[in-house]
């Protein structure tokens, strides 16, 4: 695959000239050797996508979960990229004893049981259910505690084996596990073992082909999160994503403009339902559009959006801050809480027998308990990693101060103290925080952009930069970084692309859309002889064409800039980033 | 009490090192709390990490220690604040010099937990912010609108900013720090 590829670059140290050719309705080109055959073969991608694994359950496992490893909050995800199984404490990442080969792993339970840090035997308190999750190692050998195993364990399938394994070890179930991770009820970390354990056994039926499948097109897998087909109107929604998540202003621009949602109500339930089911938008910047006051209109309608009917205050302030990360100021927090208040109680009184029992006569008992809760999650563990060691002793909250600072503002009769322990409990063993996620990466889901970067158009003796967007098998022409309509959209659904230097054909091609048939100076090249030569080359390793199988059938490539355009030659910014647009135009989803 | 009370003051400096202050600061919304907050910490790199609660900081200046928390809401959750007047050495309040019309409610506010017992001999540092907009109060008439006059027990200062530039923030904190390391 592209690693393979890069070392074969590396080691043989091939400089340019060389090109990728692949089209669709030119056989010819496509015998162009590429690389050598055999490294052609060991970067051959898996036949087909494993049909046991759902899209979904890739994203939770990509996405991952929290929970305690021994004791202390850990996170804990699949890194498909190594297809590893990783564990790490709070926003760090996982060192290597933290990282167990997905073909290492025997199964995963999931299991009720009672919460570690003990005591919390209050009868039925909802938030405080605890569940271990146990994932074990195929091969004893890799368990740090090996050869303890019972005769129950051992007893348990052998058949769980790789061929490709058989000569390693003498496979067995080893009974310690390699990571016991625990977890509560409003935690995803049932969901994730779940998911882990389809995947596993999806390996264990179709086999690994089917992991590396996933591994070589994770991204088109977590658009396959959002369905498989793109309507216009989905296109149109993905890309009010990418606008809202570069700058939530436009983002809201875009809507009222393309998908005619104009009130506040339209906006905070679209906003509402991209957060939650369809996923992408940027939390922090969410947070950042529900922190201002002209935005109370659109929060109201989000957060009457979002379902809090099945869990407890906890667990419902996890959902909401689970979308978005609100502004720090008591302000900005105490308009949220109110509104989500509001919403809660309404939710909370068509299923009052919810545990731990809550009498709230109004909304203001909510808010006025939630607030507390946000104090409380703010002391034992915002300001413990935010505020320097030994700086105040006092940081804290006892259950005793929590209670006591509650009863200021809501009375037992509406909040037993027995609900403010339980709640205390829960915030407690677990941080009210958003799940952790790759926000970087995953910042912009639903159009996660394959690859996006600085491109030059070079046509007629033109070249005009634009910046690149690679997503959903359409590449996204903006004028400038900031823009946020495109300026073309090219459609590569049956597209492909190659590098120039590869033909004769294509570098002939290349040099007369530098040239345009005349003799013009462009920014990037001299005329042709002498130094010119060798800049042309520069140029040209970093340049590649895009086809269209037909000319005249289907869309044209560009829209604005030729109309009837099969072809397009563009430059990337470098040699690497050129073979990596090559592939990922020609890998295509799927 | 002079010298042995400076040269305690010396021994704790040599000794324990930075000597810690809990600070609540408070003001009215979009009064530049955040952006001072942050310009406080003075060039420091402040970690995002995506945390769900108040903002709170420590500040680091000379040889002490603020603990700043950042508080602030409607009145019926004011009562939950009490839990961190208690121990609270200063206050910060933050006014915006150029809202005139909101400056009765900012007395207001800042009247309202200065009342509180716990509150009584902290230190009050004003910081008359975005003096850079037009029609900006100068930091006497922030003073006389907030009735700072009348305050019985507490040290205060009212010192002109411009959260944005930071202008004003040095002096301010100079002022702070020496006014907080004389309380016990």
């Amino acid at each position: 695959m592209a690693v393979s590829h890069e070392d074969h670059m590396q080691l043989e140290g091939i400089a340019a000239p060389r090109a990728i050719i692949v089209n669709f309705g030119d056989l010819e080109d496509k015998k162009i050797p590429l690389e050598p055959p055999e490294s052609r073969a060991s970067s051959k991608v898996a036949q087909g996508p494993p049909e046991n694994v759902d899209s979904d359950a890739i994203y939770k496992l990509y996405r991952g979960a929290t929970g305690r490893v021994h004791g202390e909050p850990h996170r804990v995800w699949v890194e498909f990229p190594a297809l590893q199984l990783c564990w790490a404490r709070y926003d760090q990442p996982a060192p290597a004893q933290n990282r167990v080969s997905l073909l290492d792993l025997g199964e995963c339970s999931c299991q009720a049981s009672s919460p570690s840090n003990g005591q919390d035997t209050r009868a039925g308190s909802a938030t405080g259910e605890a569940v271990r999750v146990e994932i074990f190692s195929l091969n004893a050998r890799i368990c740090n505690q090996s050869d303890t195993d019972d005769g129950a364990a051992a007893g348990e399938d052998d058949g769980k084996v790789w061929e490709e394994r058989v000569e390693v070890a003498v496979p067995k179930l080893a009974s310690i596990p390699v990571l016991t991770v625990e977890g509560y009820y409003s935690s995803p970390i049932r969901d994730f073992a779940e998911a882990l354990q389809q995947l596993l056994d999806s390996r264990d039926s179709e086999g690994k082909s089917g992991l590396e499948f996933i591994q070589a097109r994770l991204f088109q897998y977590l658009w396959r999160h959002q369905g498989t087909t793109f309507t216009e109107n989905e296109l149109y929604q993905a890309q009010a994503v990418l606008a809202f998540n570069l700058d939530p202003k436009s983002g809201v621009a875009y809507l009222k403009d393309k998908l005619k949602k104009v009130s506040d109500s339209d906006i905070g339930e679209w906003l509402a339902d991209m957060s939650t089911v369809n996923g992408g938008l940027d939390p922090t910047l969410l947070g950042n559009y529900f922190s201002r006051m002209d935005t109370i209109g659109v929060f109201k309608a989000f957060v009457q959006s979002l379902d809090f009917s099945k869990v407890d205050l906890v667990g419902a302030l996890r959902k909401l801050f689970d979308t978005f990360k609100p502004g720090g100021e008591g302000q900005v927090i105490s308009r949220i809480i109110e509104l989500f208040a509001e919403t809660y109680f309404e939710q909370w009184s068509r299923n009052k027998d919810m545990l731990p029992k809550t009498f709230y006569a109004t909304s203001d008992d909510i808010m006025t308990t939630a607030f507390s809760l946000i104090m409380l999650n703010t002391g034992l563990h915002v300001a413990t990693k935010k505020v320097k060691k030994n700086a105040s002793a006092d940081l804290t909250m006892s259950p005793e101060d929590f209670v006591k600072n509650t009863r200021r503002v809501v009375t037992e009769a509406a909040v037993p103290d027995e609900a403010l322990h339980a709640f205390y409990d829960a915030v407690q063993a677990e941080e009210i925080s958003m799940q952790p996620m790759p926000r970087a990466a995953f910042a912009r889901l639903p159009v996660q952009p394959d690859i996006e970067g600085w491109l030059s158009v070079v046509q007629n003796a033109q070249v005009q930069r634009y910046w690149a967007v690679l997503a959903l098998q359409r590449m996204y022409l903006f004028s400038d970084k900031s823009e946020v309509e495109p300026a073309e959209a090219i459609d590569l659904k049956d597209a492909s692309a190659c590098c120039v230097t590869g033909s004769a054909a294509t570098q002939d091609r290349f040099h007369s859309d530098l040239q345009g048939g005349r003799s013009k100076c462009s920014c990037f090249f001299l005329p042709s002889g002498g130094m010119g030569e060798l800049q042309d080359t520069d140029v040209m390793i970093k340049a590649f064409e895009v086809n269209r199988p037909q000319a005249g059938q289907g869309p044209a490539l560009l829209r604005n800039l030729a109309k009837t355009r099969a072809r397009l030659a563009l430059v990337a910014e470098s040699e690497d980033l050129m073979e990596k647009w090559v592939s990922l135009i020609d890998s295509g989803p799927y | 009490m002079g010298v042995s009370f400076s040269f305690a003051k010396i021994w704790e400096s040599l000794v324990v090192g930075k000597q810690d202050r809990k600070i609540v600061m408070v003001g009215l919304d979009a009064a530049g709390k955040t952006t001072l907050l942050y310009k406080l910490k003075l060039g420091e790199v402040v970690t995002t990490i995506p945390t769900i609660g108040f903002n709170v900081e420590t500040v680091e200046y000379k040889n002490i220690r603020l603990t700043v928390w950042d508080i602030g809401g409607q009145d019926k959750i004011r009562k939950l604040w009490r839990h961190y007047y208690l121990g609270t050495h200063g206050v910060m309040f933050v006014v915006d010099s150029s809202d005139r019309d909101r400056i009765e409610d900012a007395r207001e506010e800042l009247w309202k937990m200065m009342k509180e017992e716990e509150m009584r001999e902290a230190v009050l540092l004003v910081f008359a912010n975005k003096q850079d907009l037009p029609n900006a109060m100068a930091a006497e008439e922030v003073s006389e609108k907030l009735g700072l006059h009348a305050l019985r027990n507490s040290q205060w200062r009212t010192q002109s900013t411009c959260a944005t530039s930071g202008d004003g923030i040095h002096e301010g904190l100079d002022w702070f720090s020496r006014a907080l390391a004389s309380k016990r």
